[in-house]
């Protein structure tokens, strides 16, 4: 199954790409196809952006962005609605709430055991700051392997917590299947 | 009019076949081959009045890293084919080149020899006929007056091996096809043109742009005396970047330089340091196009020109009314470029059999033919240049 995917920053990407290594052992032919940073077009490029990655083949395309101060259901209403009827079926709309270091932190005890801080220290509105620095992330270091690890291993049930993770999960586990691809349950509670 | 040009182990090429056409655009990121294939051609084009080795330092700098660094073989080889007019008679070349790569003895750079060599035509009476062979030394040549008279023979003669034989080929009587030939290689022009040297006033002996912009002054001022209507479309066309300009004059102070001015019509003249490198660059165009195209009439063959990056300094909407000027049949010449700019992969929506896609790999890049049905398609949502941006040509 190849996944196309447009993401705003490099955190983002690194997300999926953990999370293609945590479920390859659901979906061991996952092959990750990069399209344009989603932070460097606007919301009427997505029908582009989409031709663009099926052009290259790919069976399912993942939008992924940030609310930052904006309401995430809104702007994931939003980006779907400007996807042509087309795509819909193959669009797996991820928008998170606030970023993607909100998901990254969403299980606080596993987050600040990894990063080596305390919990309050990431219990904040934004945690993006915090996150980064505690993990070395700076404009020329992405700190691929360690976010790619990170997710990986991090118990993501309960990053179910997260509203806006629900969401995206909800829609990869349903279209991965619809491709005949079951992903790892987790509100089974399987993860490790 | 070249067909086909299939160069393999030359530098980052193994095994790439081009097939242009008319016009031509050559696009990839950087580091795929774009100027080298531009290179192996200029080689073989060199090839038929050098030696080997002073053409590598004229096309390469240098003859190290000539062969492909991943391929384990020191042959190179190029293989191409055309097709000349002879007095009305079409007739179809097939060449081959192999080029063998040593470590000199010295222990210092390489050596370059050739090592083997076929020159073949079909048409008229002809078919498939060998005009030259060389192997390991040895070369047979027809005597193509005999051949016509019912009795062909071979001339066997011995090969040079720093060069190819067709340089040395100067009997126009018996070898008067394979002669047509090599002018046919040796016409091949090449720029990649530098601001600098399209403002010298340096004159060489005789007219000819050269590959970096340098006797621009002295090829226009051969057109103002022998070709002024070919100047005079050269200047209409050149008035869409400067409105005012009137005509060009001249001063060549001694032989060895000329100054060229743009004159506007209230006299007021503006030499080569007061014209934009973009004006300067149009100027080179608008020659090769024009003059060219108009030069024709005297030659065999069509020319082959290949411009490296028309783009540098030029707003494309100022390129695009003397591109359509360019016949996509190759009529009147065949245009290779190349090209980053999404505005000038643009201009080619017309003529979608002209884009040549590189994509990377090892050992080396690969040349595709984007299919044009599917890139009409997908031209309903996007432009060309956008097309090739988000790596959907090919």
């Amino acid at each position: 199954m190849k996944v196309g995917y447009c993401v705003e920053g490099s955190t983002d990407k690194w997300v999926l790409h953990g999370l293609r290594h945590r479920w390859r052992r659901w979906c061991p032919h996952v092959e990750l196809v990069e399209g344009r940073y989603r932070g460097s077009f606007k919301q009427r490029e997505i029908p582009k952006a989409c031709l663009e990655l099926r052009t290259k083949g790919v069976d399912l395309i993942v939008l992924l962005r940030d609310a930052n101060d904006e309401n995430w259901r809104e702007v994931a209403q939003g980006d779907r609605a400007a996807c042509r009827s087309d795509d819909a079926h193959l669009v797996i709309v991820g928008v998170c709430d606030r970023n993607v270091e909100c998901w990254l932190v969403a299980d606080l005890q596993y987050a600040a055991r990894r990063l080596g801080v305390t919990q309050p220290d990431l219990d904040v509105e934004d945690p993006k700051s915090v996150f980064d620095r505690a993990m070395g992330i700076t404009p020329l270091d992405d700190r691929h392997a360690e976010l790619i690890d990170f997710v990986r291993s991090a118990p993501l049930h309960r990053w179910l917590s997260n509203r806006s993770f629900e969401h995206f999960y909800d829609q990869f586990w349903q279209k991965s299947k619809e491709r005949g691809c079951s992903l790892e349950n987790l509100r089974e509670g399987h993860s490790t | 009019m070249l067909k086909s040009f299939r160069v393999s182990n030359f530098r980052g090429l193994v095994n790439v076949e081009f097939r242009p056409v008319g016009s031509n655009l050559l696009i990839g990121p950087n580091n795929v081959g774009k100027t080298s294939l531009c290179a192996a051609m200029r080689f073989v084009s060199q090839s038929a009045s050098l030696a080997l080795e002073q053409v590598a330092q004229n096309v390469v700098g240098e003859t190290w890293n000539i062969a492909n660094a991943y391929v384990k073989d020191n042959t190179l080889q190029f293989d191409m084919s055309a097709t000349l007019d002879d007095g009305g008679q079409p007739l179809d070349f097939d060449y081959t080149l192999q080029v063998r790569v040593d470590k000199s003895t010295a222990g210092l750079g390489v050596t370059l020899r050739a090592a083997s060599e076929q020159l073949r035509v079909t048409g008229g009476p002809f078919s498939q006929t060998q005009l030259l062979d060389c192997k390991q030394g040895q070369a047979q040549l027809l005597h193509e007056e005999q051949f016509l008279k019912g009795t062909p023979y071979y001339a066997k003669t011995l090969s040079p091996d720093d060069a190819t034989m067709l340089s040395r080929l100067y009997d126009l009587q018996s070898n008067r096809r394979a002669n047509l030939f090599k002018r046919y290689l040796q016409s091949w022009l090449y720029f990649s043109l530098n601001p600098h040297a399209m403002r010298s006033p340096a004159a060489a002996e005789k007219p000819g742009i050269w590959p970096d912009g340098s006797n621009l002054t002295k090829s226009m001022f051969w057109l103002h005396n022998e070709r002024p209507r070919v100047e005079k479309r050269i200047i209409d066309a050149l008035r869409s970047i400067e409105p005012k300009i009137d005509l060009f004059t001249f001063a060549a102070p001694d032989p060895k330089s000329v100054y060229l001015f743009l004159e506007d019509q209230e006299g007021n003249r503006f030499g080569t340091l007061s014209i934009s490198d973009g004006t300067l660059r149009f100027l080179v165009f608008a020659y090769l196009i024009f003059g060219l195209a108009d030069g024709r009439a005297g030659n065999q063959f069509s020319p082959l020109v290949m411009i490296e990056e028309p783009e540098d300094g030029l707003y494309v909407g100022q390129l695009r009314p003397l591109f359509e000027k360019i016949d996509p049949s190759g009529a009147s010449g065949q245009f290779i470029f190349t090209s980053h700019s999404p505005y000038i992969i643009d201009l080619w929506e017309r003529n979608l059999a002209g884009i040549h896609v590189f994509k990377p790999g090892k050992p080396s890049s690969v040349l595709v033919r984007p299919d044009p049905a599917r890139i009409q398609q997908l031209l309903e949502h996007m432009p060309l240049g956008e097309l090739h941006y988000r790596e959907m040509l090919s």
